[in-house]
């Protein structure tokens, strides 16, 4: 539980950061973008419907990082990390896939549960592994929207395919963390680390 | 959604009870994090949605069609791949996108590749969602990793087809 509380002097005060900045430039060359290429009405209807959106997952939002918190305050890391971490090999990243799979939720509410797991203890293979379980195999969305639309004999085939792909992702990230300078600290304090330090 | 939020808050509820049994900071600790994180997100996800929601506004989606047909063989199984990962929206968009697709000549192996590559790549849920909450270096180690997923369910799906026949698309 005394995991990953990043330092925090005078945090708090820098509410518009540097990665924050970066979406707002983003979303104003975008929108300036669609203005100039297709219409003024084109825009604002992009932006209302973000807008709208923004409104209608907020709840789904705070709920996963509820959820998220809940995990982080529960979860020993001494008990996540030979489950999860670097050194649970195969049988980590199957069982790291199969709880993505298992995850329901869009990704307003998985992102901040995988978010928290991380910071619990898991490494980056497992996250990796789960995070292509959730979006490849994801068993909500197959009975909500796949199964009715595409038909039993194409999704079938797509979810035995799919079956030994996270995994592959898992071990290939394992791999890039241990041999890639750039990647060697990726950990769940990338985040705040993008804030400027008091 | 509403099925999906029914669900997530039937988990939180589940969760938050057995939280509450095991440790008596639990519940704050989780809620000091729910204020902080989504204090933060706040700001960023509105203006992250609104970028995202432009930028699907200006791909083109009548592109897609001409290029991932039948006899389009592993090139097309490559394009599609990644086709997929630009494909905006959620399912509620994609899967019709795909079922069109497939109207429209589109093969299998192809097909299970665009929708692969949707899944992993979703460019759309990395600006909306993944970057701001894992951060851009996750993002890159995430990406590098799935790089050949959908390639290789492309291809296994084309082995499968040429060892036991086509599937169907749909409900016959």
């Amino acid at each position: 539980m005394a995991v990953q509380t990043p330092p925090e002097p005078r945090r708090r005060m820098a509410v518009v950061d540097k990665t924050t900045l970066f979406y707002v430039l983003l979303a104003l060359v975008s929108a300036a973008l669609v203005l100039i290429i297709k219409s003024p009405a084109a825009m604002t209807d992009a932006v209302s419907g973000a807008l709208l959106l923004f409104l209608a997952i907020a709840p789904m939002i705070v709920m996963g990082l509820f959820l998220g918190g809940l995990v982080k305050a529960i979860a020993d890391p001494a008990k996540v990390a030979p489950i999860l971490g670097q050194q649970s090999g195969l049988r980590g990243l199957a069982l790291a896939s199969v709880l993505g799979a298992l995850t329901p939720g869009g990704p307003f509410a998985a992102f901040p549960i995988v978010y928290a797991i991380f910071a619990a203890g898991a490494d980056v293979g497992a996250i990796v592994a789960f995070l292509t379980g959730w979006s490849l195999i994801a068993l909500h969305r197959v009975v909500v929207w796949e199964l009715p639309l595409m038909g039993p004999d194409v999704v079938g085939l797509r979810i035995l395919i799919s079956l030994p792909l996270p995994v592959l992702a898992g071990l290939q990230a394992r791999w890039l963390v241990r041999n890639v300078d750039l990647f060697r600290s990726v950990g769940p304090r990338d985040l705040s680390a993008d804030e400027p330090r008091g | 959604m509403i099925y999906s939020a029914a669900l997530l808050f039937v988990v939180t509820i589940g969760v938050l009870a057995y939280a509450a049994t095991r440790s008596r900071d639990a519940v704050p600790a989780a809620a000091t994090f729910t204020l902080r994180e989504g204090g933060r997100l706040a700001i960023r996800l509105p203006f992250a949605l609104i970028a995202a929601s432009c930028l699907a506004e200006l791909i083109p989606d009548d592109t897609v069609a001409a290029l991932i047909g039948h006899d389009s063989g592993v090139q097309g199984i490559v394009i599609a791949s990644f086709a997929g990962g630009l494909l905006p929206g959620g399912p509620m968009v994609s899967f019709p996108v795909a079922l069109i697709l497939a109207g429209e000549g589109a093969g299998t192996a192809q097909l299970i590749a665009l929708l692969t590559g949707w899944s992993v790549f979703a460019f759309h849920r990395v600006i909306s969602y993944e970057s701001p909450i894992m951060g851009w270096r996750f993002v890159a180690v995430r990406m590098l990793s799935s790089l050949l997923v959908p390639i290789l369910a492309g291809l296994a799906t084309a082995a499968a087809i040429a060892t036991f026949g086509d599937v169907s698309v749909g409900w016959r």
